[in-house]
């Protein structure tokens, strides 16, 4: 059985093994002949452990991809004129700011029904805040949803009614969009046995994707009402700057060695397998090239293109980072 | 209870907008148990009120009322103890848990044992007595009474036995239950007519042991062992799985060390510090290599050796220049043994032989303490697979560790006989169909074979009882079965009694529905361990109305629908088969306490607990009878432990009279051995013509098998000379089990289907590479009488150049079929393209169906499995008759146009293969004339004068051809 093996032979199974991040537990005697070519298959997949193991398909559907798609552009709404706010001198005008809230109460009220609906029934939403679990990521993310959708009430009404409440409750709405925006992304990380989302980058991707969204609707905006030059500029500055950010993002998430074979098999489904024409054709070219391109060439029309593209590239990408970790087989 | 509970939820609570859990309200209702402590089980004075809440009506606190009954699990041969919960609102059984009281189990259950209420739920159950309508089946039934089941089988019964065709008259047996019972019956009639599965099942490790001491069945103690050695594959496949592996857990966790032999990681392989994964066929070789370690290196028991074993037989047959003396016989011992070297094994098993002489040394180190097990595995899949037995056996004799602490009984020492109100003469009839001459070693009955020699001419059936049992679906060669079963002129009248739907049930005149565990009567006990038992099992709604003070008179009225059972089934229709009692049969079914009257099931019972040792006292200190102790605890411990039972000393009296062999100290009285002198004392010893131990045996001797006199290695069928690996050919072993299915009973039970419901074929990931296959591939097995089409799955798990597919997935039934066990039946076609040539093709996978059972709508499966069975051709072995179920396969990627679950048979060739192997035999007469040796256990045993051919007098020694 334990043939023994010359010293490059046994140097290159080792370098094998050690490159697919397999650790060797040492034996008595060395001998590790039996030990080496097992965790040869074992890396190779050559052998299944479980085979009847029940594949329940995909559990986090359309829902899940659309209330992350509808929470980004509930935060972006309100996060990209606040930042113009802070930096820029000239002023925005009432209606532009009232639609920054607005559209933002409008999408998380979206977002909170996509999320009942995924959680099936309305009680469980209602013990998710009522029965809360505090190191759960959902909890924490209902309250900070509910805690924002508040917070931009109250900004409507400070709007409305001239409260003059003023830079306080600003930058705490800004804190709560932010935190809305990227809970998402701890959550998928406490589905410890999808390796995929376990990214130190998905929080920054959820991040990103909120104010591409956010910047995306006001380019949309501009068909409807003109707002001025300077504000023109901010979105077209901030979008590119997002899109280019975005797309290095994304390199990171899919080009860096994944330790384990469930990331890899992610990674590959999305590059070159059952994704890769949602994510190369729909996620790169429509929702990363196309509209840095639509930019560059300038007008308003060809941006809110770019916007619209944006905001279908943002979708698609969410719903192949939703979808293809769960394909992997957990056994 | 208020503990960690957020500000924010108590608030929500107080304004009532989510449900009040921790309130006042909940405190003030009444606790089921003292706080703080666990429950194991709810003690016995509260099992006539016992108040749970309904856990579905949570957060409501509902208490409900149940009466506690016990009962015995019908879901595997173990018998473990059940208690089933009776609301008493509804009269339903809401669950079955364990119950602690009984020996076997105490409390414990594996999956199976729980899922008896799937199993009684289930809405696809049979709930009347069918019969059929048009030709033999053709799916058309219609709905009887029990009344004219009765009239109809009893009256056809009665003529056949009028007219002296006793033999037509059969019971075949799947699943035992009460064997006693079943053989008094048969034995009332005056019949030949027990047929058994034994010979698929576990005829060759019986006849093995059965060599040994007479005893066919091992009964390991393994709680006390320090060595165990498992010939296995998952511990289900040895009988005793939940009592077995509760005492292997013991015995380790004292520090017991466990070695497992088997081509498969199992989940018992999985768990042993030595795993052994021999080539299928080639253990008997490992444990002589074993063997002539302990022999070489000094570990054997001398003592055990020198009184227990025939050596001196041995040496005088063998070695007739020398001089019988202990010491030449270990020194011919290493004679004879010493080609067995560890290095020969090694290469036979393809195993390291370090690993086999380090078992080896702690099973010599082990000595009295070592315990042993084969049932099936490699003792039911090779051509002389009983060797494995055998040579296992050895071990023990050699380590003296038979009927010891921590060893290995013989089964019977563990295993309670009950005492029968009234016992029948032993028949006047021999079933050749059964025992045919050419199989006079057989151990048990030929029971494969049955069409075979239906088909031959041999014999006709006129009334065949098939009792939880499927052969068309378990048996080899299954289109065979479907083949007679349907032929009218073979078999006059098919009575299938069984729970549930099976393929063998399609082809029957009457579906007649019979309980499940806890919706009839047995009397159980089986060798689980050191000590013996016995369990009552008892309807169990039946008995919560005789406890409310309604009692009923007939089981069926208390069952479900009029699902009945076998025990009452059998004093009705006996009572009928002899209505004015001139067939004589009549008096065996009278009352043993009103005199000239039929017996009711409560008195037969309460007769064999009167006379159960230990147990009119122990009932006596709880104010109970007999009987009411039973039905309230359900088993009773008849010895705590049951060790050298061999060495009881005879009486001077018995020995008045009796001669004393003075060299091998045998004791005979009458011609008849009756125990062995040691050092000066009369023991009874083993029952064997020598008493002791036979490691030589005359027998196969007188029998013509003189090569096999001694424990030897026999070739297998699927020896690796007889595979070409270049032509993809394998051994297939077809017979492991999962631990959560039975056989052919577990598709009505959605909780077992649930768990395991695919049989691919596990293949070593080397092979796969070699063939270009990988998991999920479709692959056509093709044996040598057709082939099935399944999916490969590559595993490390299973040994490299051996393929392995599970048993008892690939149900079906056809379109015509009543419907039935939907959660596991796959819907086939099934067609005979030309006489003999069979095909199936699956048409429909399992799917999600409505019911009123609101699972049946969950159903996340898609598949039933393959059937691969049905396309292997009989192999019974020529000495024990055993069906060696192991398959010589080749392996091809699927064809073209082959779908998942294809099978197709040729059932010509299958009767050819029969032949070839039929050839093997060495036929009787044996010695004297007889049909098979005296000595030897027979089912059912006939009157003396039987037993000779020429003397039998029913018809003359046929010639052979």
């Amino acid at each position: 059985m334990a043939r023994t093996l010359s010293q490059s032979e046994e140097a290159a199974l080792r370098k094998k093994i050690e490159k697919a991040g397999v650790v060797i537990p040492e034996v008595g005697n060395g001998q590790q002949v039996g030990l080496l070519e097992k965790a040869i298959q074992v890396v190779r997949e050559n052998a299944r452990r479980v085979y009847d193991a029940p594949s329940k398909g995909v559990m986090w559907g359309w829902q899940v991809s659309a209330y992350v798609w509808t929470k980004a552009l509930a935060t972006g709404a309100f996060l990209i004129p606040f930042f113009y706010q802070q930096f820029h001198p000239m002023p925005l005008s009432q209606a532009t700011v009232l639609t920054g809230l607005l559209t933002g109460l409008v999408f998380l009220a979206m977002t909170g029904v996509l999320l009942i609906i995924d959680l099936d029934r309305p009680a469980r939403f209602a013990y998710v805040l009522l029965r809360p679990h505090w190191r759960s990521w959902l909890v924490k993310g209902g309250y900070s949803i509910t805690l924002f959708g508040g917070l931009l009430t109250l900004g409507l009404l400070n709007q409305l009614f001239q409260w003059e409440l003023g830079g306080f409750l600003g930058w705490l709405t800004a804190l709560l969009a932010v935190i809305t925006a990227v809970y998402t992304a701890f959550l998928f990380a406490q589905a410890r046995g999808r390796d995929f989302w376990q990214s130190p980058v998905l929080p920054v991707h959820m991040l990103l994707h909120a104010l591409m969204a956010g910047a995306a609707f006001f380019t949309l905006m501009g068909l409807v009402r003109m707002e001025n030059a300077a504000w023109n500029a901010y979105l077209r500055l901030a979008l590119g700057l997002l899109l280019v950010s975005n797309l290095l993002v994304m390199a990171v998430e899919l080009g860096m060695p994944h330790a384990t074979i469930d990331a890899r098999k992610t990674t590959k489904s999305i590059l070159s397998g059952r994704f890769a024409v949602a994510f190369w054709l729909g996620s790169v070219v429509v929702g990363h090239v196309v509209p840095l391109l639509l930019i560059a060439l300038g007008g308003p029309t060809l941006l809110a293109l770019a916007g619209a593209l944006v905001l279908l590239g943002i979708y698609l990408t969410e719903h192949i980072w939703v979808r293809a970790p769960q394909l992997i087989p957990l056994s | 209870m208020a503990t960690n509970i957020s500000l924010i939820e108590r608030i929500a609570e107080a304004l009532r907008l989510i449900p009040n859990l921790h309130g006042e309200e909940g405190r003030t209702l009444p606790r089921l148990t003292e706080p703080g402590r666990l429950t194991g089980y709810p003690p016995p004075e509260k099992w006539d009120d016992w108040v749970e809440y309904d856990a579905i009506r949570w957060p409501e606190r509902e208490p409900r009322h149940y009466m506690i009954v016990p009962t015995n699990c019908f879901n595997c041969e173990a018998g473990c103890g059940l208690l089933a919960y009776v609301d008493k609102e509804n009269l339903q059984v809401r669950k079955f848990e364990g119950n602690p009281y009984h020996p076997g189990s105490r409390g414990r259950n594996c999956a199976k044992g729980p899922a008896t209420i799937n199993q009684i739920t289930d809405p696809d159950r049979i709930l009347y007595p069918l019969k059929r309508k048009g030709p033999r089946g053709c799916g058309e039934w219609e709905r009887v009474s029990w009344d004219e089941v009765l009239e109809d089988i009893s009256g056809r019964i009665r003529k056949a036995l009028q007219a002296g065709r006793n033999n037509e008259v059969v019971y075949h047996v799947g699943r035992p239950g009460h064997e006693a019972y079943a053989n008094r019956v048969l034995q009332s009639w005056g019949v030949d007519g027990h047929n058994s599965h034994t010979n698929i099942c576990s005829a060759g490790a019986r006849f093995g042991y059965a060599l040994w001491h007479y005893y066919d069945r091992p009964s390991p103690d393994h709680a006390h062992a320090r060595f165990i050695l498992l010939i296995s594959a998952h511990l289900e496949s040895g009988h005793y799985f939940n009592p077995h592996a509760q005492r292997i857990i013991e015995g380790m966790m004292n520090g017991a060390q466990l070695a497992v032999m088997d081509p498969r990681l199992s989940n018992t392989a999985s768990m042993a510090d030595y795993w052994l994964p021999t080539y299928p066929g080639s253990e008997a070789a490992v444990l002589l290599a074993m063997a002539r370690v302990i022999l070489e290196e000094g570990l054997f028991n001398a003592s055990f050796l020198r009184h227990w074993v025939n050596w001196q037989d041995f040496l005088k047959a063998d070695f007739p220049d020398r001089a019988v003396t202990f010491d030449n016989f270990i020194e011919a011992l290493k004679e004879v043994y010493a080609d067995y070297t560890p290095e020969f094994a090694a290469r036979e098993a393809r195993i390291d032989a370090e690993l086999i002489v380090a078992v080896a040394r702690k099973i010599g180190e082990a000595g009295e303490r070592f315990s042993s097990h084969n049932w099936r595995s490699a003792g039911s899949g090779n051509l002389g697979g009983w060797a494995v037995a055998r040579c296992l056996h050895f071990l023990n004799v050699l380590t003296g560790s038979v009927g010891t602490v921590g060893g290995t009984s013989p089964s019977a020492w563990n295993k309670f006989k009950p005492n029968l109100f009234d016992k029948p003469p032993a028949q006047k009839f021999w079933n050749e169909l059964h025992f045919p001459r050419e199989y006079p070693l057989a151990h048990y009955e030929m029971s494969f074979l049955l069409p075979h020699f239906l088909k031959e001419g041999r014999g006709r059936l006129e009334v065949y009882f098939t009792r939880v049992f499927n052969p068309v679906w378990t048996y080899p060669d299954g289109f065979s079965w479907m083949e007679v079963l349907q032929d009218e002129s073979k078999i006059g009248l098919h009575v299938a009694l069984t729970p549930t739907w099976n393929e063998t049930a399609y082809f029957a005149d009457y579906v007649l529905p019979m309980g499940h565990s806890g919706e009839r009567h047995d009397l159980i006990s089986y060798e689980t361990h050191s000590g013996m038992w016995i369990g009552f099992r008892q309807p169990v709604l039946r008995e919560a109305l005789r406890r409310m003070g309604k009692p009923v008179e007939y089981t069926y009225q208390a069952n479900p629908g009029e699902v009945w059972e076998e025990d009452e089934f059998w004093i009705e229709l006996s009572w009928r088969i002899d209505p004015d009692g001139s067939l004589g049969i009549r008096k065996h079914f009278l009352s043993p306490y009103r005199p000239g009257e039929k017996i009711t099931i409560d008195e037969y019972y309460k007769y064999i607990f009167e006379h159960t040792p230990g147990l009119p006292e122990k009932a006596a200190q709880e104010g109970l009878t007999p009987l009411d102790y039973m039905r309230k605890y359900g088993a009773f411990e008849v010895e705590k432990s049951s060790y050298l039972k061999h060495l009881k000393k005879i009486s001077e009296e018995e020995l008045n009279g009796a001669q004393v062999d003075p060299e091998t100290g045998t004791i005979t009285k009458n011609g008849k051995a009756i125990g062995v002198m040691v050092e000066g004392k009369a023991y009874v010893g083993f029952p064997t013509p020598s008493r002791k131990q036979e490691f030589y045996s005359r027998t196969m001797v007188e029998w013509k098998w003189p090569e096999y006199r001694i424990p030897v290695y026999i070739k297998s069928h699927v020896h690796p000379e007889t595979m070409d690996r270049e032509r993809g050919e394998f051994p297939l072993v077809p017979t492991f089990r999962l631990p959560t299915l039975i056989h052919s009973r577990s598709a009505n039970a959605k909780w077992l289907t649930e768990i395991s419901n695919r049989n691919p074929v596990w293949m070593h990931s080397s092979d796969a590479e070699r063939l270009g296959l990988k998991t999920g591939d479709l692959i056509r097995v093709n044996t040598e009488i057709g082939y099935f089409v399944a999916r490969v799955w590559v595993t490390e798990g299973m040994k490299p150049g051996v393929v392995a597919c599970s048993h008892h997935l690939g149900r079906w039934r056809r379109a015509q079929d009543r419907i039935g066990n939907r959660w596991a039946t796959n819907l086939v076609q099934i067609e005979q393209e030309h006489p003999g040539k069979w095909r199936m093709r699956v048409l429909q996978g399992v799917r999600p169906f409505a019911s009123n059972d609101p699972d049946s709508r969950r159903i996340f499966w898609t598949d039933g499995g393959v059937h691969q069975n049905i396309t292997f051709p009989v192999h019974p072995d020529p000495v024990s008759g055993m069906h060696c179920w192991h398959q010589k396969v080749r392996i091809e990627k699927a064809h073209p146009g082959d779908r998942y679950g294809d099978v197709f048979v040729d059932t010509e060739k299958s009767m050819q293969v029969y032949r070839e192997w039929l050839r093997m035999t060495r036929p009787a007469p044996g010695p004297g004339g007889l049909r098979r040796p005296l000595w030897m256990n027979r089912p059912l045993r006939p009157a003396e004068p039987l037993f000779y051919l020429s003397d039998a007098g029913q018809e003359s020694d046929r010639k052979e051809g």
